[in-house]
């Protein structure tokens, strides 16, 4: 079925470059201009013509080995030769690459984020940050973010935001308890990291060292 | 512009050519060529929708971008470079009316180069070293 679909495209393209050219031979100031018009119209027709071979060609297929090839194994081999179903698989390898270049990207970035912006609002420090996205299904999402902080040397400012954890984080994280999570600053960065990509409690790990 | 339009602009023009051709030929001239500009453009919308529909048909019937392209090209520069042509013989300039065709019919042919490129590397990668 695949040929025969195959196939009419490729007739369909002829024939309505044809029709067009006599068309347009019809529209055109009729002068010296009409043999140049019609041989430019020719030589597209029969590129058209001639598009399965340049297909072919640009697929480095070795002709001579194609002709002397034996019938049997031929008949099973054309349809590979060019079949839409060899692009197809192409197209799916490209875009599960693509995928996941995509995937390591975002996961990059979203690493260097926090380790950029977590040190700059909790007084703590970054030592690791992993983050497994998932972009092979048909909704991409976060899988998980498992983050390891250490508190910074220097806690001008941990000292002020102090008071004002143990009010606020207490209410509101008390139902979603995490055994990973070791005091409020911690809880603090998870609810900070759940707010920033709309995660769940369980998805975000934090880990005080 | 229906065509009774075309006409009778035609005419009219042509009668007034007549008149004024004894006294001021170059006014002549520009009338002329100021109506046949008037006419040209007034079809080429015309011309746009025939081409407009050619390309709905083209597209959907997977043609080739490039072929397509290269046709309306063409068309494109054999009615402009007519037209220059048309223009400039009729004020006495024969000469520089056939170098305007000249330059169109260059031009076309540089639209063909890259399709006979193709074609020729493909017959030679055919043909057995």
């Amino acid at each position: 079925m695949r040929h025969i679909e195959w196939m009419g495209d490729w007739l369909k393209q002829i024939i309505l470059l044809v029709l067009v050219a006599t068309f347009l031979d019809m529209l055109l100031p009729s002068n010296s201009m009409e043999k140049y018009v019609k041989l430019v119209m020719g030589l597209l027709i029969l590129m058209a013509i001639l598009s399965p071979i340049f297909k072919l060609l640009s697929e480095n297929l070795n002709l001579t080995e194609l002709a002397f090839f034996d019938e049997n194994k031929a008949v099973v081999a054309m349809p590979e030769m060019m079949s839409i179903a060899d692009i197809n698989e192409q197209t799916t390898q490209l875009k599960k690459q693509q995928d996941q270049v995509i995937q390591q990207k975002t996961e990059q970035s979203m690493e260097t984020w926090m380790k950029k912006n977590i040190p700059d609002r909790f007084a703590m420090e970054v030592v690791s940050a992993d983050v497994v996205a998932q972009f092979a299904t048909e909704n991409p999402h976060i899988e998980k973010i498992h983050l390891v902080v250490r508190e910074k040397a220097l806690g001008s400012s941990a000292k002020q935001v102090e008071p004002v954890q143990e009010v606020s984080i207490l209410s509101s994280s008390e139902p979603i308890p995490t055994e990973s999570t070791s005091n409020e600053t911690g809880k603090k960065i998870q609810g900070f990291i759940q707010q920033t990509w709309n995660l769940t409690a369980e998805q975000v790990e934090v880990q005080l060292e | 512009m229906e065509i009774l339009q075309v006409v009778g602009l035609g005419l009219i023009t042509t009668i007034l050519i007549l008149v004024v051709k004894e006294q001021k030929p170059i006014f002549a001239f520009l009338l002329a060529t100021f109506v046949g500009i008037t006419i040209f453009l007034a079809l080429a919308g015309k011309i746009a929708d025939v081409i407009r529909i050619l390309e709905n048909l083209a597209t959907q019937a997977h043609v080739n971008n490039l072929f397509l392209e290269t046709i309306l090209k063409i068309i494109g520069i054999a009615y402009i470079a007519e037209f220059g042509a048309q223009v400039t013989r009729d004020a006495g300039q024969g000469s520089i009316a056939s170098k305007i065709e000249l330059a169109g019919k260059v031009l076309i042919m540089v639209m063909a180069i890259p399709i006979i490129t193709v074609i020729i590397e493909t017959i030679v990668s055919i043909l057995p070293a």
